[in-house]
């Protein structure tokens, strides 16, 4: 599985035990960090060679967004909340990613905490322990087999019907047509 | 025309006055707010329980909604809200031009690298400069016109081909028609200009 680390590195000296807590989880979960930028942040503030003022923001955003777009899920530290966070998110749930917001801060006094989206779970945490057990979850819950899945699916003679004829007229089999429809449904901008 | 002025709560009070700017010159303008919240957001400052107990699922639901309505957003991003960019995002997604203005350097920050055809950044010092850019963008809003594709079976094309003989313009000859339509029932204060 392919998973979105993002945060704000802002505080990278204070917060980097809990960036590292979330990368071993999700080697233990058997997962790939999409873009490994946390490691080179910390170094870079450590050195503090190069200040954030001094950064070339572009290709780090599109860095990001692309791997947004490559991942399978996404996770965000919001301790330190800031835009360029609340414009990821936002991205992911346009992808269709789940997506972890996770901090130690209470969401309660946030705006943030309004958003309503099934695939956006807000969790808060306190220690490096309780960091583990939510992104261990989080992850067990999006797992599905990289191999096709299979169900059965009820339908009416109608929608037989039309399944029959588009496939007589397209020469695709049911459940390619089928397929089509909902790829076409989740490409869908919202609106 | 409707704008959505949206901005963070932290340090809303030093962006207040930015914002009544902002506010008072989309009403100069003609056009109103998506979503009129400053005023409410202004007492609230004032009384920390009532922020404290204020519903964020409702005012999230109401700002998305006030997205989706406007024909233009701008976001006052000096205090890097993270709802800030969620809400850049969203218009950037349903194709809403969008104006971010701060009172800090944009290129030094993380934000700078948010790209988008529809989107604008601008930093200001001083509250003329920032009445200046906004009056900028909320011209180019209101000037713009509205296109709208019409299919027409061949048909309609020959007839209005040949009312449009004159001028060769069959889009001139439309504008005429829905013209007449639009007096015969009363709608012509509509400004939107059909484009075919």
């Amino acid at each position: 599985m392919i998973i979105h680390l993002t945060g704000n590195g802002k505080n990278l000296k204070r917060d980097i035990s809990y960036y590292r807590q979330i990368i071993k989880t999700i080697s233990e979960c058997d997962g790939v960090i999409a873009r490994d930028w946390i490691e080179s942040a910390y170094h870079r503030h450590e050195a503090d060679d190069t200040k954030d003022e001094e950064v070339d923001w572009r290709p780090i955003m599109e860095a990001n967004l692309d791997a947004i777009s490559r991942s399978d899920i996404v996770i965000i530290e919001a301790t330190n909340s800031s835009t360029t966070l609340g414009y990821q998110m936002a991205v992911a749930l346009q992808h269709k990613k789940p997506t972890l917001l996770v901090s130690r801060k209470s969401f309660k006094s946030h705006m943030f905490s309004g958003l309503r989206n099934k695939l956006l779970q807000l969790k808060e945490y306190k220690t490096e322990a309780d960091l583990d057990d939510i992104v261990r979850k989080f992850i067990r819950e999006n797992t599905i087999a990289t191999k096709d899945l299979r169900f059965n699916m009820f339908i009416d003679r109608r929608i037989y019907n039309y399944l029959r004829e588009e496939s007589y007229l397209t020469g695709k089999n049911k459940s390619e047509i089928i397929r089509d429809l909902l790829e076409r449904e989740i490409n869908r901008p919202e609106k | 025309m409707l704008i959505h002025v949206t901005s963070t709560y932290r340090d809303l009070d030093e962006t207040m006055p930015y914002l009544e700017a902002i506010r008072d010159l989309v009403h100069q303008s003609g056009g109103s707010l998506a979503r009129d919240w400053i005023d409410i957001a202004k007492n609230k400052m004032q009384n920390e329980e009532l922020l404290r107990s204020e519903d964020w699922s409702y005012v999230v639901a109401n700002t998305v909604d006030a997205i989706k309505r406007s024909d233009a957003i701008i976001v006052e991003g000096t205090g890097y809200g993270f709802l800030d960019g969620f809400q850049v995002a969203k218009a950037l997604e349903l194709g809403k031009p969008t104006l971010f203005v701060a009172r800090f350097n944009i290129s030094k920050w993380s934000v700078s690298g948010v790209k988008g055809d529809l989107l604008e950044c601008y930093e200001y010092s001083s509250k003329s400069e920032l009445i200046g850019r906004i009056k900028e963008f909320i011209d180019v809003i209101a000037q713009s016109k509205a296109k709208v594709v019409v299919p027409i079976d061949l048909t309609t094309f020959r007839y209005l081909r040949s009312r449009a003989i004159n001028d060769d313009s069959i889009s001139t000859e439309l504008s005429k028609l829905l013209d007449e339509a639009c007096q015969k029932i009363d709608l012509s204060n509509n400004d939107d200009i059909i484009e075919l």
